[in-house]
């Protein structure tokens, strides 16, 4: 008896995340759940939200919140596959329920128990308040004109010693002894 | 404890918990409008002698307050210069 347990998973896609790519990487998931008997109950998009920080610089993404039921197995597979891809940048799943034989459980009940509550979209405007957005590119600058004339650099003082002439001397005194 | 140090500890009102008094309120990670209460402006979760909220409560209030944080919900801190 396979056993099995109610997960909810939120991913992050890019925020010009590929819709196709999404598409297979889920029907690859829930090929692994179904596989094993497990069930999926619930996939609701987020739409696009701005992240409360950057990710991998990415300030906005994609939430999809996904409720289902599968073995622990399962879930390392689902991650494994999440890692892999190319399009999720953040990934989190969160247990609902114990353990119990994939055959017991009442879907509907537990259909219930995931909630995706959409989060409001104040929020976003609360937490991403300093982010604001891309703001494009500053064009050309234009001639920046003539900088005038900068004037007299003025005296700049004594330099002091400057050093060195020991060296020299040693130097000299070398190549003397060389030559006798 | 001297008796004007108890008196000088009990001014102001008890607070109370306002998941204990509003039985309604659920606490999730899903649900950062809820969770920003419970945090500074900083982005740090609120101690609960200062927010009211009872033992049970905050150890649930910070759990999803932390998960939330690695979803991008709420952020992890906030410097002011960004």
């Amino acid at each position: 008896m396979i056993m099995g347990r109610l997960y909810e998973t939120i991913l992050i896609a890019k925020p010009d995340f590929d819709q196709e790519g999404f598409e297979k990487l889920h029907t690859r998931m829930l090929k692994t759940i179904g596989d094993e008997g497990g069930l999926e109950l619930k996939l609701v998009d987020w739409g696009r939200r701005r992240l409360a920080y950057p990710i991998d610089g990415h300030r906005k993404g994609n939430y999809f919140y996904f409720g289902y039921i599968a073995s622990p197995a399962c879930l390392k597979e689902i991650h494994r596959q999440l890692r892999l891809s190319q399009e999720i940048i953040r990934f989190q799943s969160i247990t609902l329920s114990s353990s119990k034989p994939l055959g017991a459980f009442d879907i509907e009940k537990e259909r219930e128990k995931v909630v995706g509550l959409t989060p409001d979209p104040q929020d976003e405007e609360e937490f991403g308040r300093r982010d604001r957005g891309d703001r494009g590119g500053r064009g050309d600058r234009g001639d920046r004109g003539d900088r005038g004339d900068r004037g007299d650099r003025g005296d700049r003082g004594d330099r002091g010693d400057r050093g060195g002439r020991r060296r020299d001397e040693g130097e000299q005194k070398a190549q003397t002894e060389v030559k006798a | 404890m001297k008796p004007e140090m108890r008196r000088r500890r009990s001014f102001g009102r008890r607070k109370v918990c306002p998941f204990c008094a509003d039985k309604s309120l659920y606490i999730d990670y899903k649900t950062p409008s809820m969770l920003k209460r419970f945090i500074t402006e900083r982005g740090r979760i609120v101690p609960r002698r200062i927010s009211g909220v009872c033992a049970q409560h905050q150890r649930a209030l910070q759990v999803s307050v932390k998960r939330a944080r690695m979803v991008a919900l709420m952020p992890y801190s906030t410097t002011g210069i960004d």
